[in-house]
């Protein structure tokens, strides 16, 4: 390799690093470190591979740490990204016992990273990002005054606005919250659907520590009656109420007088839960679930009609008188004519359930509700060790894991969909058992019992099915 | 590790492929415009993952340039690796496009040889690969004056690509190395890119400077070279700001072969610059604008009795009366229900259109001088207009470009070569700003 700097630099460096001999020698091995010491004279080729050979090398002592140190701290500075990386890299491995040492590390090659941030090369721009997301895993406050420097370009492409409005969604604090929210509202109108849908949410998870403000821009946002800025907004209340039921107010009267006709199914699913969680508050509530269900037949989704089951269903523990006649056609429907298997077992557990009596009913829809320690407010969440994501620094790792996550950060809230244990633990299908779960009310009192363990087993369900008739199968196994 | 580098033309077709370590079949570039084309518009395409290869891409020129490795390798290195030989290739090609990248196949399939080895990085400098390369560069077609519209400014990459050249800059651009015998040229430019956020009550909310200073080195020998930059030239914040023409930067940081011992006191760097193209120095500055932004936006949006939507806005540009500002485009999103636009423009040279697909008002102005107030009258038709309609006119974005101006009063004072060059040789220095981002909100 005639061009990389000195080739017998990198030479001596490998076979130093494997011969268990020259371990032993000591002056062997500070010349070896001294080599190190003409890493300036290397091209940025050439530095990275050193940086990334001298990985490998432990050093012997804290004075040799200390040494290798202070020579490589010019490169952690330097504007080419490939050897600040590489450079960083090497300072956290080494150093993962001194706590003190990483984190000024972190803190002087953050100028370059956000300099490496503000590129022209589109590409570079993501890795930076991508990177620096990582050190935020640690150091929350590490970028706190540049968060202008997240704000999206107008021409910027959309999966590298969404991860700076990821960033910028764990930049908020309280003296730059009003500016963060006002840019992450020019967002929402944004012409790609999925950069509006992730400035949405993002303004959601804000919403957990800001709520009224958050509450102001997403009710005015469903002014707009645009289909998918509609839909996310619903979507991402119904997600803030799980968090913080204080927001109940002000979705109720978003809620009145609602007149608009979603096409998307996430945004019914939606809809249909905060109207069913609500219903007793929005007096509109009983007519809206009642057009949804005149519509059943030409539903296509199965989760808007188990949804619609639940909320039907709620709704009519807090105002029986509107809601019996329709809960019972939609009952009949699915039970009847319904062809997707678990639209229909729900609708059969609800009638069961209803035979059992009213107050059952209300145990299990309205029993305890847990909320999930993940959706917690947004400040507060304990900062990770370094070592979790060291490894994984100036790797592949973060970029195309954050490919994975950016399009599912808006899946990554659980839905708190029918089938979650608050609402509806028996599953009542009774083959597949909820794994232990202790909160399960038990109604000792009634025909009914919940049990955790399934009741019956596969070979005895298999030996049953095969020889029981065709319509009296099912009537058997629910018991 | 790079294992193979292969380019694409953006419809698939291959280019170039080159495999360096034999780990993986040539089925990976069809496999990669597979996994790419099927990429939807929000997930990030720069890493992808296919079983044990890991592909890494950029897209310059309308071409997809892409390494892949199997180990895990660093993508800093890799990205910076790919941006550095499509500069490679536009020094010695003259421009980043498929027909010249095909018809320069050889010379590129050289590079590649000499830049690379068994999948390590060797070198991208220019004046060590130029001992090596043999083989001409053939240039898609002679130089012609009308084709300057397509031309950028010196890799400058602006965001339409379409910037007529600055003044200073009617020589022919599009060049190659081995043409250049008797042109004894030095180009340095001080390219500015800013980046402003403005609020709907006329408040500056961001205003970011990056900028650089690039050399384009033509002549075959040159030594050293010393660039003056203005005296009161400062880096960093300090409380003490200086009286009137004080010009400050935030960063700062320069090439590796720049030297700076006589920069803290006179402000001198001093570069042996190689053949082609390299920045000698980059800085940033955030938030402390010398200068007020350059244009402001008076808007007045209303609804009129007839069911229309009226636009009017008034544009008014700061920049000193001698400047002026050239491609003035202005992107206004409107609601989605809208079919129709009129508009009243002030000059004949002016142009506005609707556009449908993304919604927006689109008007152009050629040329915008300093000081001056433009106005224009938009009537647009909406289907189904309400008062919720009105919030739908979004953030204006501006795109623009200033020739012979910088922001941050950034100037070269002299440029001195060492030795005297024997014959005749030229010197430009040429400065820009153009916009990156610059955001109005209503």
């Amino acid at each position: 390799m005639p061009y990389l700097g000195d080739e017998h630099t990198v030479r001596e460096l490998r076979r130093a690093l494997s011969n268990p001999n020259v371990q032993a020698d000591h002056l062997r091995y500070r010349n070896t470190i001294h080599r190190v010491i003409r890493l300036k004279l290397c091209d940025v080729w050439g530095q990275s591979e050193v940086l990334a050979v001298l990985q490998r090398y432990r050093p012997r002592g804290e004075d040799e740490l200390f040494d290798i140190l202070s020579l490589l701290d010019p490169a952690l500075l330097s504007h080419h990204a490939p050897v600040m990386a590489a450079t960083l890299r090497l300072f956290l491995s080494l150093c993962s016992t001194l706590p003190a040492v990483c984190m000024s590390a972190l803190e002087r090659a953050r100028g370059p990273l956000l300099a490496a941030a503000g590129s022209t090369s589109r590409e570079l721009r993501y890795a930076a990002l991508c990177h620096i997301q990582l050190l935020l895993r640690s150091e929350p406050g590490l970028m706190g005054e540049h968060y202008k420097r997240f704000f999206c370009g107008y021409a910027e492409p959309p999966y590298i606005k969404q991860n700076k409005m990821q960033v910028l969604v764990e930049l908020v604090n309280d003296d730059n919250v009003a500016m963060v929210l006002d840019e992450l509202r020019g967002y929402c109108t944004d012409v790609n659907t999925e950069t509006s849908q992730t400035a949405i949410n993002a303004i959601g998870s804000i919403g957990r520590s800001y709520t009224d403000r958050c509450l102001a821009i997403l009710t005015g946002l469903l002014g707009l009656k645009q289909e998918h800025i509609t839909s996310a907004v619903l979507q991402t209340l119904r997600d803030l109420v799980w968090v913080c039921p204080q927001c109940g107010d002000a979705v109720c009267s978003a809620l009145e007088g609602w007149e608009d006709n979603l096409q998307d199914s996430q945004g019914r699913g939606a809809l249909l839960w905060l109207l069913g969680v609500y219903g007793d508050r929005v007096t509109g509530a009983p007519y809206l679930l009642e057009d949804c269900i005149d519509g059943v037949r030409s539903e296509v989704s199965a989760e808007v009609k188990t949804e619609l089951l639940t909320a039907t269903l709620r709704l009519f523990l807090s105002r029986p008188a509107e809601t019996q006649d329709m809960m019972g056609r939609l009952l009949v429907y699915c039970i009847e004519e319904e062809v997707d298997m678990c639209v229909r077992d729900q609708a059969l557990l609800y009638y069961r359930l209803l035979h059992c009596g009213i107050e059952e009913v209300r145990q299990v829809l309205q029993g305890g509700r847990r909320s999930d320690p993940s959706l917690g407010p947004l400040i507060g969440r304990p900062p990770e060790p370094i070592s979790q994501w060291a490894s994984s620094f100036n790797t592949l790792e973060p970029l195309t894991l954050g490919a994975s996550t950016v399009g599912n950060s808006d899946h990554a809230t659980p839905k708190p969909s029918t089938l979650t244990p608050n609402t509806l633990t028996s599953n009542a299908e009774a083959m597949t058992p909820t794994p232990g779960d202790p909160h399960l009310p038990d109604c000792s009192s009634g025909a009914l019992s919940l049990s955790v363990s399934p009741a019956l087993t596969p070979e005895e369900f298999e030996r049953l099915w095969l020889q029981l008739e065709k319509g009296a199968c099912l009537e058997v196994c629910v018991q | 590790m790079i294992s193979q580098v292969f380019i694409l033309s953006s419809k698939g077709d291959h280019l170039i492929y080159k495999d360096f370590r034999g780990e993986a079949g040539k089925d990976a570039v069809n496999k990669f415009y597979e996994m790419v084309t099927a990429l939807t518009g929000g997930q990030p395409p720069v890493v992808m993952k296919h079983k044990e290869l890991h592909f890494v891409h950029i897209r310059q020129g309308g071409l997809y340039w892409v390494a892949t490795t199997k180990a895990d390798a660093s993508p800093f290195t890799i990205i910076e690796f790919l941006n550095r030989l499509t500069a490679l290739v536009k020094d010695y090609c003259g421009c980043l496009l498929e027909k010249s990248v095909q018809m320069n196949f050889a010379l590129i399939y050289e590079l590649l040889d000499e830049v690379v080895d068994f999948g390590y990085i060797q070198t991208t400098s220019t004046d060590i690969l130029k001992n090596f390369i043999q083989t001409e560069a053939v240039s898609s077609k002679p130089f012609s004056l009308f084709d300057l519209s397509n031309v950028g400014l010196f890799g400058a990459d602006t965001q339409q690509n379409k910037v007529a050249p600055s003044a200073a800059a009617t020589r022919p651009i599009v060049s190659s190395q081995g043409e250049q015998g008797s042109k004894n040229e030095i180009f340095v430019d001080v390219i500015e890119r800013m980046s402003v956020v403005i609020g709907a009550n006329g408040v500056l909310m961001k205003a970011d400077i990056e900028g650089e200073i690039r050399v384009k080195c033509y002549m075959p020998s040159c030594s050293e070279m010393r660039i003056g930059l203005n005296e009161e030239f400062s880096i960093g914040k300090s409380q003490l700001s200086g009286y009137g023409a004080a010009v400050r930067v935030d960063e700062c940081s320069f090439h590796q072969a720049v030297r700076l011992d006589e920069f803290d006191t006179y402000r001198i760097l001093k570069v042996c610059p190689s053949q082609g193209e390299q920045t000698v120095m980059q800085y940033q500055l955030c938030d402390d604008l010398p200068t007020a932004p350059p244009f402001r936006l008076f808007p007045s949006i209303e609804r009129d009795s007839g069911g229309r939507l009226l636009m009017y806005l008034k544009l008014r540009c700061d920049l000193p009366p001698k400047s002026a500002a050239i491609n003035v485009s202005i992107t206004i999103p409107v609601p989605k229900g809208s079919l129709r636009l009129s508009q009243e423009l002030s000059s004949p040279d002016q142009s506005a259109e609707l556009q449908p697909k993304n919604k927006a008002v689109h008007w152009e102005i050629p040329r915008f001088p300093g000081g001056a107030q433009l106005s224009a009258l938009f009537k647009l038709e909406v289907s189904g207009l309400s008062a919720a309609s009105l919030q739908e006119v979004g953030p204006v974005s501006l795109s623009f470009e200033l020739p012979k101006y910088t922001c941050t009063g950034l100037q070269i004072r002299f440029l001195r070569l060492s030795p005297i060059q024997p014959g005749p040789s030229q010197r430009w220095v040429r400065y820009v700003t153009h916009s990156d981002s610059y955001t109005i909100r209503i």
